[in-house]
Order: C-alpha cells, then structure tokens, then sequence
C-alpha cells in the first residue's frame, strides 16, 4: 500500500509510526481511518508527506512571528527602528519558497517570491525550520557555508535576530 | 565608576550612510564615545574605511587593495559622499576626544593604521580588532603587529556559540602573550558567566551587535565587582547612548 501527500501528489516515503499501522480505507464511506484502540476510529481526510508538513511548518512558525508584530508592542517598537527589507527564501529542490517584508514597523510574510528582494536566503529546507524554531545558529550555518546569503548582509543578520527575537518574547509570553 | 563605552558601528549604524565622514560626525554629535569600523588598504598603501572588499570598476568587482585612492574616491557611496581614508578622519575629529576600533582582515593593514595614528599622535586612541569571522589563531593574526607596536591596544572578537564557553576558544593564553587587552563577544553569546570569567582574567569585554531594547538595558545594567560591561557596540548608538545616561548616571 502506498500513500500519497494530499498536498503536492509524490508518493509518502516515510514510514507511518505507531498507530499508521492500523490504517485502512473505510469501503462504505471510502474514507482512509485509524484504530486508536481505546479512542476508537478517526477519520484521517489527508495524508502530507514530510516535505510538505516541514513547509507548512515553517509557513506556521513565520506567520506567528507576523501575528506577534500586530499583538506585540515591544515587537511592534523595534521593528519601527530597522529600514525596510525584504528577505527571499530560496529552498534548492523543492517548489516551496516564502518572502518576508520587515522593518518601518511591520513584519508580513507569505510564499511565493518576491521582486527585488534586498535580501535573499538560500538553504535546505530543514535548516530553515530549524532556524525558526530557534534551535540552530544561522551565522554558524552560514559560516559553514549551509546558509547562503546574497544582498544586505548586515540587514540579513538583523532578520535572524528579529526572529531570535520574536522566539523569546513568544517563549516569555507563552506565544509559541 | 566606570561608564559603559559606547561605539557608533561605523558612525551612527543604521542612520544614514554607513562609514563616511557625515556618519562619523553625526555620531560624534550624538554623543558617542568612539567609532568602530573597517579599515582596508588602498593599491598605494593608503588607508581607507570600507567595509566592502570590492568595488565596481567598469562593471566589475575589484579588490579595494588593487584600486588607487584616486579610483577609490571616484565610487559613490549612497548618500553620494566618497569613502574616507584615516586620514580624512583624523583629520575631521582631531579635536574630539574620540576612539577609534579598526576591524582588519590583514595584519599589514593593522600596520598601516598604526603608522597613519602615529603620524597624527593618536596612537593612545586607536584599538586594532580580529573580526569574529576571521579563521586565523590570535597568535598569527596579532604577533606581527604587536612585534611592531608594543602599545596599540588589540582586541579579539569572537561570534561563535559554542566557543565563548570553552576557554581554549578564547585563547586566554595568547591574549596575555599577545597582550592582547579585550574580548568582544555577539550579543546573543553574552551574559554574566562569560562577562564574569572575562574579567576575572583581567581583561576587558565589550559586546557587539546590540540592537533591541531588552538587550540595551540587560548589558547596561549588568556589573561585576561594581564595574559595568567595559564596552557596546551597536547600529544605534542614540538609543544605546539614552538608555546608558537613564542607567549609569
């Protein structure tokens, strides 16, 4: 049996995990379901495969951040005090690119690419997850030649350090 | 009581044009206590303050050392001012009070700032810095200069995680061989341990990259045996500067 990401159609190469196991197609309502023993049958209404869901991820960990520039006031003050910039996240072998827009007080992002970006971001994909969820160092990654970075550099260092930024006042306020 | 020094990066930082005379000035109005910048050398030997290794010449990117100062004052900067030279800023603050940190990617570089300070008298004024991202030991960066100048104050910046925690990394040893008279450290790897050890073995510890609020108040407000952080490094030096006279006085 092989699953397919509801997402972007490739066949799922992880190997499902504990309860996955149990899963089979209900014929009467052709729903894919799980038996959780105890809890019952759940009705599982898609599938995504691990590129897709660390996509998503990082779509979910930078949307955060663009929640707390509009909920946050000290979040809101600092980035008053950086010119604008807009970064572009370039993520080899993969169609999922994202760009934020940061500085003159906002922090808004979306995927896609962006025209003219003062700054651009090339990694692989799980090292901008990690990066945004603050367990990696970018200046370590981009020493080390794993994070590329073309245009503004300073600016660049500044968009790691709003995001270390975002992660500890989230952390202090139970955000994220 | 010492007062935290406060370093305009490259002038005011983020304000304006980054190192050029006005920027330099406009920090100085502000009321900074030193400009940290970059110092590079020019195809005749000249000093100049860029942070950039290349220019355009003609569409093409041209090590600044292979550039004369004539080429090199013919590049714009955005603000449409030229990039200076030591000398043009000697010459512009000499009757400020002001110190002068030089980030250098060569030794003869450090060198020549010596010689140019010298010729000015401002060799009291000058420290010489091992950028963070610079992968040689102090030992071979520093011997050299040091053999020339035996008062120069040096400074050893460090940026990595992992390696402001171990003492090996710190190169504790050849700062004292080196006489090397500082530490200066990333914000995000600062903190009491760090500033504490530091300053236990004597030398000074200035922290570099602070640029948001809760990190401006943490630092200066933090002390060890009654001495604040001996040195800040920020591209906002006015918030820096407002923060430390609501602090410190």
């Amino acid at each position: 049996m092989s699953l397919i990401c509801t997402n972007c159609g490739r066949e799922i190469e992880t190997i499902p995990l504990q309860c996955a196991y149990s899963i089979n197609i209900n014929s009467e309502t052709n729903q894919w379901e799980c038996y959780m023993e105890n809890c019952g049958t759940i009705s599982i209404n898609e599938f995504v495969c691990e590129s897709c869901c660390t996509n998503r991820n990082i779509m979910k960990l930078t949307k955060k951040i663009e929640r707390l520039s509009l909920e946050n006031e000290e979040f809101k003050e600092e980035l008053t005090f950086l010119k604008k910039n807009v970064v572009q996240t370039n993520i080899p072998n993969s169609d999922f690119n994202f760009w934020v827009e940061f500085g003159d007080g906002v922090y808004i992002c979306g995927k896609g690419v962006k025209d003219n970006p003062s700054i651009s971001l090339t990694c692989p994909q799980r090292t901008m997850n990690r990066i945004l969820e603050g367990n990696l160092e970018p200046f370590n990654e981009f020493l080390i030649g794993n994070l590329k970075i073309e245009g503004d550099l300073q600016y660049a260092v500044v968009f790691f350090d709003i995001i270390k930024l975002a992660l500890e006042i989230s952390k202090e306020t139970g955000g994220m | 009581m010492n007062k935290t020094f406060i370093w305009g990066h490259r002038g005011t930082g983020f304000i304006g044009t980054q190192n050029t005379l006005s920027s330099f000035k406009n920090a100085i109005d502000m009321g900074v206590d030193g400009i940290k910048t970059e110092a590079k050398l020019s195809k005749e030997g000249e000093v100049v303050l860029c942070f950039y290794n290349t220019l355009k010449k003609k569409g093409e990117d041209i090590p600044i050392q292979d550039l004369t100062i004539e080429e090199i004052k013919k590049f714009k900067l955005e603000n449409n001012e030229s990039i200076p030279t030591l000398r043009e800023v000697f010459e512009a603050f000499e009757s400020h009070n002001l110190k002068y940190n030089f980030d250098i990617m060569k030794p003869e570089v450090g060198i020549k700032v010596i010689e140019t300070a010298k010729q000015y008298g401002l060799v009291n004024r000058i420290e010489i810095a091992k950028p963070s991202i610079h992968p040689d030991y102090l030992s071979k960066f520093f011997s050299e200069i040091r053999n020339f100048n035996k008062d120069v104050v040096l400074i050893n910046s460090v940026s990595l995680k992992y390696s402001v925690i171990e003492e090996q990394h710190l190169e504790i040893e050849d700062m004292r061989k080196l006489n090397v008279e500082g530490i200066n450290v990333n914000y995000n790897y600062a903190n009491f341990e760090l500033f504490k050890k530091v300053k236990e073995h004597g030398f000074k510890f200035y922290i570099w990259g602070v640029l948001f609020k809760r990190s401006m108040q943490k630092f200066l407000t933090m002390k060890y045996n009654g001495d604040f952080i001996d040195g800040i490094m920020s591209n906002q030096p006015d918030r820096l500067l407002k923060f430390r006279n609501e602090i410190q006085n």
